[in-house]
């Protein structure tokens, strides 16, 4: 039974399987990402990401929603990285790219410094047909996030889509229709499996 | 010569890097370098995995490779901060290959104001030994390979003649 499924989650990955690029600077949390994509945990000893790492597939259900994902790259945020980030793009039909936006609502200059220079490499290296997805992370260290209600993520999600920095970066890095964006926190297993599923959900719908 | 990357532990820093010798860091301006280290590291990490040994782990990939060690220092995100290194194995006399390495990793950790732990210091020289080891059975498996070849070639065409 267990060969079965394996072959089956094989076939589909290989015929219908998606490939993600996981961009952003560094210390964003793209490896807690892809941990958690690949293997539905989160790293339970952090390490700063140099060499590129292998992610490797797998199939699974996320907010009823099938997910086959093809095997990947962790890769590092510095920016003497652009070259691997390329070699990534190349091969990915989704880019998730991740802004820490606890930085960004505290008009970090460097943070925003980098996703300008970083959203301008993007539009250079990215596929015509590529979606790409503009992920916040660390919201839990906004303290505007501890405080939402159903009632009024909405205005919260809308803050981050009307950010300068982000509404400048989807506009660098292309059309508006394939610019997606998702916000949460990758803090706790709940919160990466809320974040993933919303990425995701758009990404698959 | 073996070159080194290190990423800086306020994760807003420029990355560090050296080439020509552990002690001296490439300028932040030379983009170039800096991206082919990066090419280099990424193409080595690419081979085969030995290790983990204390937390270090090695790639051998033809005659590259690359170690990557653990420092005792942290950065703000409380994550482990490894220093890497890519070189390639010596093909002449390479008896001082795993003492040179060790020491190398000790002189850009320090370079870099890090320190590595003494059981990280020795897991690289027994890595550094191991992939001498590798590479030197996968040249004799080459050379064997090819004297079947040569041998074979040569009996079709005594037994043809």
């Amino acid at each position: 039974m267990g060969m079965l499924r394996r072959i089956r989650d094989w076939l589909v990955i290989t015929l219908k399987g998606k490939r993600i690029a996981v961009l952003g600077p560094r210390g964003v949390g793209k490896t807690h990402l892809l941990s958690y994509l690949s293997r539905g945990e989160l790293p339970s000893q952090a390490t700063q990401t140099l060499a590129p790492e292998k992610v490797p597939a797998r199939r699974f259900e996320i907010a009823e929603h099938d997910v086959p994902l093809k095997s990947t790259h962790d890769v590092s945020g510095d920016s003497s990285s652009y070259r691997e980030w390329q070699r990534l793009l190349k091969k990915a039909d989704i880019t998730l790219y991740l802004v820490r936006f606890d930085l960004l609502s505290a008009d970090d200059a460097d943070h925003k410094k980098r996703v300008r220079a970083d959203a301008g490499h993007i539009r250079d290296m990215v596929g015509e047909s590529t979606s790409v997805v503009i992920v916040g992370t660390h919201c839990d260290l906004d303290p505007r996030f501890k405080q939402l209600t159903p009632g009024n993520i909405g205005n919260y999600s809308d803050t981050f889509r009307r950010d300068p920095v982000v509404h400048e970066a989807a506009l660098r890095i292309g059309k508006p229709e394939r610019i997606h964006y998702a916000l949460g926190s990758l803090k706790t297993l709940e919160s990466a499996e809320r974040l993933a599923a919303d990425i995701l959900k758009q990404v698959f719908e | 010569m073996i070159w080194f990357w290190a990423q800086s532990l306020d994760n807003k820093s420029p990355d560090m890097f050296a080439t020509d010798r552990p002690t001296n860091l490439v300028p932040k301006e030379d983009e170039h370098t800096r991206s082919r280290i990066v090419t280099r590291i990424s193409n080595a990490s690419r081979g085969v995995l030995i290790g983990p040994v204390a937390g270090v782990v090695a790639h051998l990939a033809g005659s590259e490779f690359v170690i990557k060690a653990p420092c005792e220092e942290r950065d703000v995100a409380g994550r482990l901060a490894p220093v890497v290194a890519v070189g390639s194995i010596p093909t002449g006399p390479s008896e001082g290959f795993a003492d040179d390495t060790t020491r190398e990793f000790r002189e850009f950790a320090a370079t870099i104001n890090r320190r590595l732990l003494p059981a990280t210091l020795r897991a690289i020289e027994n890595l550094a030994q191991d992939l001498l080891k590798k590479k030197r059975r996968t040249r004799r498996l080459l050379v064997s390979v090819g004297c079947v070849v040569v041998l074979a070639i040569l009996l079709l065409g005594w037994w043809t003649m």
